[in-house]
Parts: C-alpha cells; structure tokens; sequence
C-alpha cells in the first residue's frame, strides 16, 4: 500500500508540474527521508557478488526490494537471505525485465557477468531506471558506447562500481590515490608519466581466471536457465566451466584477470594522469597465443597516449625482478608504499610536500545522494567507459596477438579491420544494442 | 630437422608462389603437422612463424586444416581451434589480403562438408571475423537452418558490404523475419522500411520489437505514426515491444538527418503528452541538439519544473551551447524565489563549468537559509577561483560557515596566500581558521605573522599558532625557532620539535647539521635536537645519536633511539639490529625489517638480514615482517626458512604466502623434494584457511606442483662397466655440455636431462665437438608432449641440413593425430628420406625409451627399446644414386626423390636436429669403431 502510494503519488505530482509549481521539499528533503520518499533497489544476478555483504544490503536511505536470477538456487538463496539478514520479503524475478519493469524499483543494480551489462544497462536505462553496475563496464567497446548514449538519452544517474579513485587504499601505493593525483598535477614529477601496474608495484593479476580448452559438453542443471544465462552471447554447448564462478575464463563472458581487475587498476590511472575523456592510441601485448574460447594468461601489456604517457601492465610471474618505481616522470619517481624520489634524491617527506599541494576538485561520491540530487557520479557511464575501454582494447590486441593502434575520439581501430571487427561483436537473438 | 628454413620460405612467399610440398620435400600434410605440434605459440614471434608457415600451405593446406576438426562433444579439437583461431587472426592483418582468401575458401568449404553443429558455428564465427562483402551469399544460405541461423544473420551483419544479399533476403519475405528485422536496423539499411512496415502491420504485442527496433534505427517519417502509436499504447512507458525506445530513436535519428522541424515538432509533442522524465528528457535532447541556444527559452522554463531529473537533464543538455548570455541569463534564476533545490542545481552546474563570470550570484547563496544550496555555493566557488571567490571564502573563515569555506579553500582553483595573510589580520575566529589553511597549504609568507601571534594574549590563538607553527616554517626561521626553545625550555617542545625539524628540512644539509650542533651544545634539552640530526642522517649525526644513546640514561636516551630509528639510511638496520639485541628492545625490529627492503642489498645479503631478525624477533608481528621479507628476498634459502615457519601455526600463513610467493618466480629454478614438501605444506595451511581466495592460492599451488621437475638432485651419469670396458665415452653426464657446441641456448642441462627449448625456427642445431666416422650411439629420449619432432643428425657438417648434407635419423612422435599423412621413411628411426624404419608404437608422453644407432661404412641400425625398427645398406636403398645421375633436382633413385648429397659422407658430426621443446635427452654416449 506504502509502495503503491507512493508511485501514484508521484506521477501525480508529475501531471500536475504541467500547470503548477511545487515546492520539492513535498517530495521530502535531504535531512528526513520518510518511508515514502526512501529509494528502492533491485539486484540483477546473486550469485557470487550480488550476494556480497557489500551489495546485498538495505538501509533506511535505500532499501533492497527485489533480486533476480537465471539460476533458482542463486534465486532462492538471495530470497533467504533477505528474509534472514534482512527480515525483508524480497520480490524474486528470473526474467530480468520484470526486475526493470517493476515499478518498485528505483535503483538497477547489475551483478552479472560482464556480458550481460550492456543490455541491461540499457534497457533499465530505457526504463527509467538509475543504473549500478559492476566492472568490468560492458565486453565491448561498443556496448559501453550504446550505454553511454542511453544513460545520457534517459538523463539516468549511473554508477560504474570501483572504487579506488575517491576512497580506500590503492593496492600497492598504500594510501588513497588522492596524494598521487595532487602529485602529479603539480607537475614535479614531470611529463608524459609512465605507470607500471605490477607484482613488483603492489598489484596482482588473477590468472587463475583462465579457461579450458577442449571442454565437453555436459547435462545442463536442472536449476539454470543456460539459455537466458548465455543471452546475447553465442550458443555453445553446456560445461559448468563455463559458467557461475569460472565465467571469467572465457571470451564469450569476460576477459581472465585482466577483466576482473583491469577496471580496478586502470581506472584510477586514468584519473590520476587526467585521461577521463580519452584513451591511449597503442596497445602492444607480449602473450602466449591465445585459444578461440579460453582466455589464457599474458606477459606484458603496454598502453600508450598520444602525449606519451604510458601504461604498462606486467603479468603475474613476469614482474621486473628489481625495484620499479609504480609511476615514473622526467623529474620524478613514485614506487610501491608511496616511496618517493624527486630528481634522483629520495625524498622520505613526500606526504608533507603533497599535504601542501592543492586538493583536487571535490568528487561526488555518495550514489544515493547522486540520485537525489540527479549529480553526477565521481564514476559514471563516460568515464567508466573510458577505463572499460582500456580493458577491452588489450583484449582485443590478445586475442589478435598484435599491436593495435586506435583512434580514441571515433573510438575504433586503425588500419586493422580485424580488430575493429572486436568493437562490436555478434549479439544472439533479440539481445541486439 | 625436417622444417622449411624460414628465410627461404619467406622468399617464396614474396613471389607469391603456393606450393603443396616445401623446399625440404615436406607434405602439405607434415608441415600443418609440425606447426600444430607447436601450438599454442609461446611468443608472438613463434606465433607469426607458426602461422605463416601454416599459411604458405595455401587453400589446399588451409582446408585441411580446417577439415581436421573432430566431433566438438569429444572435446579434442584444441590444436585445430589454435591453428584456425590463429590463422585468421593473422591473415586478416593488413597486407594478408590474398592469403586471406584462401583461408575464406577453406572455411566455407569446411562449413559445407561439415555435420557437426558446434564446429560450423566455431567455423563461421571464424568467418565472421574475415570475411568479406562477396560472402553475403555463402551466409545468406545458412540463414533458414535453425542452428546456424543466429552466426548466418551476425556474419552478414558484422560484415560490410552486404546489403545488397540482406536486402534481397528481406524481398523474399522469408523467415525468420523478426532476426532479418534486427540486421536491417543494426546495417542501417533504409530500404528495408516498407518490408518491414508491412511486416509490422502483422504483428502483435512483443512479436514486434524487432520490427520496431529497426524503424526506429532505420526508418524515415513514414515510420513515425505506427511507432508514435504503438508509444503511447504503452504510455510512453518501457514494455517488452520496445515501442517507446524506437520511437525516441526514431526521432532523435530524424534530427541527425536533417529533417529537424519533424523532429523537433515530433519531440515536442512527447514532451506534452508524457510525465515521465526520462522520455521527456530524450525528447528534450533532440530539441537542444537541433535548435541549440534557440532553445534557451525552453531550458529557462525547464528550470521551474518540480522534477529535478528534468531540470539538471535541461542544464546538462544545454553545456554545449551556453554562452555568457545563458550563463547571465540561468543566474538570475538565483535572484528569485525559486525553491532552494533549483538553485543548488544551478550552482552546482556553474561550478562544475567553472563560470566565473557569474561568481557574485554564488556568493551570495553562502548565505542561503539552505544548508544544502549553501555548501553547493562554497564548493563551486572553491572550484572556479578567483579573486572575489576568494575573498568572499577568506571573509567566512571563523563564521558558522567556517568549515564549508576552509574546505573550498583547499581545493581552491588558485594561488589562496594573498586572501589568507589577510585574513590572520581579523578577528579571532577568522585569525584562527587561517592559520590552519596556512599550515596545510605551508605558506612561509605567513610565518612572520604566527611568530607574533605566539605571544598573543589570546590563548587560543597562542595554542593555534603554536600548532600551526611547523606548518609555514622556512628555511630563514631555523634561528628563532631555535631561540624560542631555549626560551621556553619543554613546556611547549613537541609542536615546536616539528616545526623546526620542518624548518631543517628546508635548509640544505650542511647548514642544518652545523646550525644543530652549535645549539645542541649549549642547550639544557639536546633531546630537542635530535630529530633533526636524524633527519640529516650523515654518519656524523648518526655517531653523535649513538653516543647520546650510549652516555645518556632515561628521557634522553631513549630520546637518541628514536631519532636513531627514523635514520632512512639502511646502514641504521645493522646498528637498530644490535640495539634490539643486546638491549633488549625486539620493538627495534619492524623497524630494521623496514631498512632491509629500502636498502637494496642483493637477495643474499637480504636473506642473511631476515634471517637474523627471525632469530631475534619475539612476536608473531616482527616475525611476519620477516617473512614477507625473505619472500622478497626470493633466494632458495629463503624458500627453505620460509619452509621451516610453516610449523609454527602463528606465522605459518604468511610463513605459506612466502613460500607460494617465492615459488611463483622461480618455478623454473627451484626443483627437487624439498621444493615439491615446502609447497605441499603451503598447500595444507591454505586448506586450513577456507576462504575463497585461499582456494585459489591452493588451485595455484597445485599447477606449481604439476610444473615442478621431480627429479631431487642432478646426478652424473656414469657407465655401466660393461659399456666402460667396451670403449664407450660419456657425450653427456647429465650437468655439462662441454662435449657440444652449436645452439647452447636452446639445449640446456636440466635435472640430468638436456631439455629441448627451442622456439620454431630459430636458434639452430647441437652437435658434437668431434666428428665420427663409425660408431654405436646410445641415447635415452622422452616426449613430454604431443607430437614432438626432433633428429640425430649423423655424418654431418655443421650449419646445414643434415638430411641432405649427410644422414638424419629420424625422432618422432609419430603416434600423434596430426602426423596421420606421414610417410613411411618418415616414421621414428627413419633415414630420412633413404630407408624406412619399422613403425613402433611409442611410450606414453612422460616416459623414456632407449636408442641405439649403430652406423658401420654403409650398414645402418637403429634399435628402440631393444627392438630392431632398421637395418639397412644406405647404397643399397639407392642403389648408388645419392644424387641424381642426370644432374637434376629429381632422383628416382630415392624415396623421396630428392639428391642427398652428403648421404655417403665418410665422417661428421652427430646433431640433434631441433624442432621445437617438448622433448628431452639423457645418458648420452658413444664408442668409434
């Protein structure tokens, strides 16, 4: 009754905007969040993640109400959970749609694998619904360009979920990357920056993410909905490999560590070298061949921009074996656990320097308050897909084996048609962007 | 080595030459089999080796190739899927146009000739990716078969240039429509649309989404009435036909092609007839993509909407055109009476564009009796600077807005000094916040003032300058610091400590430890100085902390040790060690821990160093450090101690991770028992800990231990006395390869073995330093994967092609799938070329067999697993023709025709003729006759 009242209330309110004006604070205000006015989220996908305590929540600012999944058991799982840890009757979906159609729901949260992303991402776009979605953003360079279109298309407020560029220690660098950002935009570093994300900087790569060659087919679950599962991916016979905790070692899904961390790791580079709304013009990759279907493992990967900044990803167990510095200028190096040297000179005070510096310009960081007030994310959709994007480049250089080049304005690949061919790829059925 | 030397490969290619047989003679069918014996490729350089071999074999090649796939269920198909995978990806480069064609040609064929569902859907995906415009047709036949239908339609879509065979498909009328629907939309093809208007006339309720996707992504104004219908059936809302969404596509695609006024009376027509912000925002988008600043009036009444999606939608949408005028003219809307949510809304816009023409509307909302539309105020003040930013912000420091103006401060887009040093001027509370924003910002200019402010009859303020004082002191405040500590003696020492330590920091080294020693003598608290004389950290500095340490007691004392321990000299880690020690005082030990790893000692000094402070360390803490250290430090005694804590359950997981750390570089290094018990131990305390990323750590571990070598310690090989009383000489004793020469690189010793690593192509043959005439040749060889191929080279000169330039026996695991085309003077044991050996089966991978070729004047003999596979008469299987007798390039004399110009040499070497790792060699030995 609450619920429903709420909703009518609203598109009231919304017919009558046509002829008066009213005061928003009728639609309750920041300090007071009366039950009407609290935002309501739905989870699409509760398997690993979407059952997480860092996402499978509730609070009085927004309140979980629905969770949905192809596979029954995740479903009946998160249904029990919601009951148990939440003392909340959770609504149960197997058809995502019905999650986005259900006017109950203000919040869309995405928590399946990466091939799922863009087209849920869109269609709750479609729907009117505000948008948090896991990394990596979407498989594709272009599905992150289709949900950037219809995120801005449905003025939505859209969250990408990593976090490391406004809050919790950096990995290897041991604090938030905020001093390094006030670093280098100081310029004592120098210019153009080379970053080295590594073992030997504080960074790991998972390659236990790998898929298998030669997979049988095997009896499908009498609990999965392989079928839906798949969706927009190509068919391709049943092996539980495939699926659940393991989808991340095949390309059809996802792309082996490099798809799960990638985003962690890079979208906070970008940010530091304030690259938000570009991307590197080279990618060059120094890998084992790799199969048609299974991700496999990579010794290096380097990025490159066209004012000479470089990324350089090193494998696990291809770390350099001597100390390297995380990121390195002309005039400066940055190394693991935030040691510092300045023009050849150790420099153990950096923290005091930067404490001086400038703070960067504030970040918005609290999504529900972003709802509200319809500001935008410090991750949003154009960002996020410009780190997404960097993920996806290296893998298609990968499953190429060559060095690609690419344009980051028309965000396509030069004078390689193969690999603008990985831009966009084959979606099956209606699951067409 | 039977493989095509690359360089003359090359060659051919360039001229553009296809050929079923290589230079050296090889089959179509040896040559894809050697190269998939080497897949998947290591190296992208072994990768374009691989794959411009397996391309030189042309259509015929390239369609056996994909000929090769088997059932997909019985899953074997790995080595084909890399050779095809591969092979497209590489011939779809630049410049690979030609060859691209035949691997076009090949996979069609073997999608054709194929039954296996999976296999043509891997096939066509394949083509997918390579294929090119006058493929439309080969696609468009797939397009009625259920299976395929889904690869058909993407091929046809993924590929430009065939419009023309979709369009025609689309005529036929035939099904599936709803799938050719979706490919007319995502190929733009706008001579679809009356087809599939029609097609829409017929369909119900979801059936068409398809139909209206595509109008909305290809259509033209006559698509307009059925989706603007079909849209407000729905209520303009989402539902499963995707109505609403392919009218809104439609409409914004009708403005990109130019027919704004359509678009622009369309999108305003939605806007009046829906509520929904999201819809009405998309209609919004077209009309300010299309009439830009015309539509400024619209963004103004936007503003008075209640909904603030609408609204912030309206700012966003209109960045691209704004102007001073908009600016000028969306401020006002501060001066009114709109509601506090609008404003904070137009302030932050203003901010996050940094307007700064428009700053004065902002200040004035610092006032506002919004909590919320005064702190967005702040903030986009802080983000656009200025001068009158600045000073409005510096005039709020020390009011109830204090905070708010002091964090716009810091983030201030600008130079703050000037409006600060004025600010230390006001009153109290404004003097105070300052003087914080001073010494975050360290602003030196503001030292003088704070000196002063130290004896301000305000305590208060006297507190907040004391604190503040390290903040800005410079380099020219040493002095007076140093002055004021004498005056005021410990009352006030810790905030005056740092600020002359800040101040020190300032001064170049030598000034500061000079200027140090001079107060310090005389100073009645020389404990006060001590920090600083760490901080320059020359061994003179270091030497007098370590005699305060020695000849003080109490306060003082201790004083001198902790300004010993913040020393960021590694040379501090051998005395804090000794310190710890004999002192007693382990809380030293994290401490030295720490300069180990900034010292940069070699990984064995490092050991050394670790070692000790395990010995020395009490507390699990201390100890882990440790640990983590002889993980860093990498050394195979390292390995071994880390081993040893795994006992000790209060370090054993971090004992665990070091063991695991270590191990994941150096599994190629460290072998034997100890290694293979070090990380089963590894793999037991992570069981123990149950979590998922411990599962992982053991998933990791247990593909170390399948890696890991199993032999313990390398042995020498040594005769049998039977072979030591026959004359028999050691080639290789398991450690040295002193009796070969050539590629040294690729052939190396390992765990008693010589491993074969070569990459394809590269590096060369092993040979033996001396030459032999007659001999016995004993050897043991174990295949470690699948189709290996290797040779002993006999009788042979170096740098050459032993087959031909003098006899190579053959080594092959011929019992893999892909050498089923082989030729009988191809087995294992063969003289390549001359005489066929007895086909054996071989032993499963893994595991060794022994060899002898016994070669006396023309009489070759070859026993495997002492068994006699050959024994023939080298002129006898020629009958005396090693070359042809007309001078030509064809012998019939041969078997496989070819001249072997060196087969009747007297002597040579013998040479391992290298084809690639997988194989290794033991116990090797021979004895002249």
């Amino acid at each position: 009754m609450e619920k429903t009242g709420r909703r009518t209330f609203l598109k009231q309110a919304g017919l009558l905007s046509l002829f008066t004006i009213v005061p928003s604070k009728v639609l309750g205000g920041p300090r007071h969040i009366a039950p009407s006015d609290q935002l309501t989220k739905g989870i699409i996908g509760v398997g690993g993640i979407g059952r997480s305590g860092y996402h499978f929540n509730s609070s009085e600012a927004c309140r979980l109400v629905s969770v949905c999944d192809v596979d029954s058991s995740h479903l009946q799982k998160a249904l029990d959970m919601g009951q148990q840890k939440l003392n909340l009757k959770l609504q149960g979906y197997h058809d995502y749609r019905d999650l986005i159609h259900d006017s109950n729901v203000d919040i869309v949260h995405i928590a399946t694998p990466p091939h799922w992303h863009g087209t849920m991402a869109v269609e709750a776009a479609n729907a009117g619904k505000d948008i948090w979605c896991e990394k990596p953003m979407t498989r594709t360079i272009g599905e992150g360009k289709r949900v950037v279109e219809a995120v801005k298309r449905n003025n939505r407020i859209f969250r990408l979920n990593t976090w490391f560029r406004f809050t919790d220690n950096f990995y290897g660098l041991g604090t938030t990357v905020e001093p390094l950002k006030k670093l280098v935009a100081s310029g004592l570093l120098g210019w153009p920056l080379k970053v080295t994300i590594s073992g030997a900087t504080g960074f790991a790569w998972k390659f236990f993410w790998v898929g298998k060659d030669n997979l049988t087919p095997e009896k499908v679950p009498a609990e999965l909905d392989y079928d839906f599962w798949l969706g927009p991916a190509p068919y391709k016979p049943y092996n539980s490999h495939r699926v659940h905790q393991t989808f991340r070692g095949y390309w059809d899904y996802d792309g082996g560590g490099l798809g799960d961390m990638g985003q962690h790791y890079m979208d906070p580079v970008q940010y530091i070298l304030g690259k938000d709304d570009t991307s590197p013009v080279k990618v060059e990759v120094d890998a084992p061949q790799q199969h048609s279907d299974a991700v496999g493992t990579w010794r290096k990967i380097t990025y490159t921009y066209a004012d000479g900044c470089q990324i350089v990803l090193e494998g696990e167990g291809y770390e350099s074996g001597n100390k390297i510095p995380y990121i390195e200028g002309p005039n400066g190096k940055v190394f693991k656990g935030f040691e510092c040297e300045l023009n050849g000179r150790p420099v153990p005070e950096i923290m005091a320097i930067i404490a001086e510096l400038p703070d960067p310009e504030p970040q918005n960081t609290d999504f529900i308050k972003c709802v509200r007030n319809r500001e935008l994310f410090a991750l949003n959709e154009m960002n996020g897909h410009r780190s997404c994007t960097m993920v996806n480049m290296a893998l298609a250089a990968l499953r190429l084996n060559r060095t690609l080049e690419f344009d980051p304005v028309a965000q396509r690949f030069i004078g390689d048609e193969a690999a603008d061919r990985l831009v966009d790829q084959p979606m099956r059925g209606s699951w067409k962007l | 080595m039977k493989k095509l030397i690359i360089s003359l490969m090359l060659a051919i290619m360039a001229y553009g030459i296809t050929t079923a047989q290589d230079a050296r003679n090889r089959t179509t069918s040896t040559i894809i089999a050697d190269a998939l014996a080497q897949l998947p490729a290591a190296t992208q350089q072994e990768y374009n080796h691989i794959m411009a071999e397996l391309a030189s074999t042309g259509k015929e090649g390239l369609a056996q190739i994909a000929g090769m796939l088997s059932p997909s269920e019985k899953g074997e198909n790995a080595k084909v899927e890399y050779a095809l995978h591969g092979l497209t990806a590489y011939l779809h480069a630049e410049g690979e146009e030609t060859r691209r064609d035949a691997l076009r040609q090949a996979l069609k064929e073997a999608i054709d000739n194929s039954t296996d569902n999976p296999n043509r859907a891997f096939l066509m995906t394949l083509l997918q990716r390579c294929g090119k415009a006058e493929d439309g047709a080969f696609f468009a036949k797939y397009v009625p078969d259920p299976y395929l239908m889904e690869w058909a339609v993407n091929g046809l879509i993924a590929i430009d240039g065939t419009e023309d065979v979709l369009m025609g498909l689309i005529e036929a009328g035939a099904p599936p429509r709803d799938v050719l629907a979706y490919a007319a939309g995502k190929k733009g093809l706008a001579a679809a649309e009356p087809a599939i208007l029609d097609w829409c006339a017929e369909t119900r309720g979801s059936d068409a989404r398809p139909y209206y996707k595509a109008l909305g992504a290809i259509g033209s104004k006559k698509s307009l009435p059925i989706l603007s219908k079909a849209a407000k059936a729905q209520q303009y809302g989402w539902e499963a036909d995707g109505a609403t969404e392919a009218y809104v596509a439609l409409i914004g695609r009708l403005a990109a092609n130019g027919d704004a006024k359509t678009a622009v009376d369309e999108a305003k027509r939605l806007m009046k007839a829906t509520d929904k912000a999201n819809i009405r925002g998309a209609a919004m988008q077209v009309i300010f993509e299309t009439e830009g600043k015309k539509a400024l009036p619209l963004l103004v009444k936007a503003l008075k909407s209640p909904d603030r999606a609408y609204r912030v939608n309206a700012l966003r949408l209109a960045e691209p055109w704004a102007d001073e005028e908009v600016y000028a003219t969306i401020a006002k809307t501060l001066d009114g009476k709109d509601n506090y949510d609008t404003k904070t809304d137009i302030i932050n816009w203003l901010g996050t564009n940094h307007v700064e023409s428009r700053i004065e509307p902002i200040i004035a909302q610092f006032d506002s009796p919004d909590p919320e539309t005064a702190s967005a105020a702040f903030k986009a003040a802080g983000k656009i600077g200025g001068s009158k930013a600045l000073e409005a912000l510096c005039k709020r420091l020390g009011s109830d807005k204090s905070e708010d103006a002091s964090t716009a401060l810091l983030h201030f887009n600008g130079d703050v000094s000037p409006g600060i040093l004025k600010a230390l001027q006001g009153y109290t509370p404004m003097k105070v916040a300052a003087m914080k924003v001073a010494a975050t910002r360290h602003i030196n200019d503001a030292a003088p003032k704070i000196f002063a402010l130290l004896d301000s009859e305000d305590a208060a303020v006297r507190e907040t300058a004391l604190a503040t004082l390290a903040g800005v002191a410079g380099a020219n405040d040493f002095d007076k610091i140093c002055t004021i500590i004498e005056e005021k003696g410990t009352a006030a020492s810790p905030a005056l400590g740092k600020a002359l330590l800040s101040s020190a920091a300032r001064l170049p080294q030598d000034q500061a430890f000079s200027k140090t020693m001079k107060y310090l003598a005389a100073s009645k608290i020389p404990q006060m100085y001590y920090p600083v004389l760490a901080l320059c950290g020359t061994g003179e500095a270091i030497s007098h902390l370590h005699k305060a340490y020695s000849e003080n007691t109490g306060p003082a004392k201790e004083a001198a040790l902790q300004a010993m321990a913040k020393v960021n000299d590694s040379k501090m880690a051998d005395i804090l060690y000794e310190i710890a020690v004999t002192d007693d005082r382990p809380d030293l030990l994290p401490r030295y821990a720490e300069l180990v790893d900034l010292g940069g000692y070699t990984p064995e000094h490092k050991y050394i160093m670790y070692r000790k402070g395990l010995d020395a360390a009490t507390d699990p803490s201390a100890k882990r450090l440790m640990l983590r250290g002889l993980a860093s430090a990498g050394t195979y005694q390292a390995l071994m101690l880390a081993d040893s804590c795994q006992a000790d359950p209060a370090i054993s997981k971090t004992a665990a991770e070091a063991v695991r750390g270590i191990m994941a570089k150096n599994l190629g290094t460290y072998s034997g028992a100890p290694v293979r018990e070090a990380l089963e131990r590894a793999r037991e305390i992570y069981k123990a800990g149950g979590s998922a990323d411990d599962g992982y750590a053991m998933d990791d571990i247990n593909g170390m231990l399948s890696r890991l070598g199993s032999a313990t310690v390398t042995p020498e090989y040594q005769l049998t006395p039977e072979e030591k009383a026959e004359g028999f000489k050691v080639l290789f004793d398991g450690r040295s390869m002193e009796n070969f020469t050539g590629n040294l690189t690729d052939y190396i010793p390992v765990d008693g073995n010589i491993y074969v690593t070569a990459t394809y192509g590269n590096g060369g043959n092993l040979y033996t330093k001396e030459e032999y005439g007659d001999f016995i040749f004993r050897f043991e060889f174990c295949f470690e994967k699948e189709g290996v191929n290797n040779g002993i080279g006999i009788r042979t000169p170096m740098g050459v092609d032993a087959a031909y330039e003098g006899m190579e026996i053959q080594v092959l695991d011929h019992d893999a799938p892909i050498y089923k085309g082989l030729r009988d003077y191809q087995v294992h044991g063969s003289v390549y070329g001359i005489i066929p050996a007895k086909r054996i089966k071989h032993k499963p991978l893994g595991e060794w067999s022994t060899e002898e070729i016994r070669v006396v004047g023309d009489r070759i003999t070859v026993t495997v697993n002492d068994e006699v596979i050959l024994d023939g008469n080298i002129r006898k299987a020629c009958q005396g023709h090693n070359t042809a007798p007309d001078g030509s390039d064809t012998n019939p004399y041969t078997v496989d025709h070819l001249n072997h110009p060196g087969l009747f040499n007297k002597k040579g070497h013998v040479g391992f003729l290298g084809h690639g790792s997988g194989i290794k060699f033991r116990n090797i030995r021979i004895k002249r006759l």
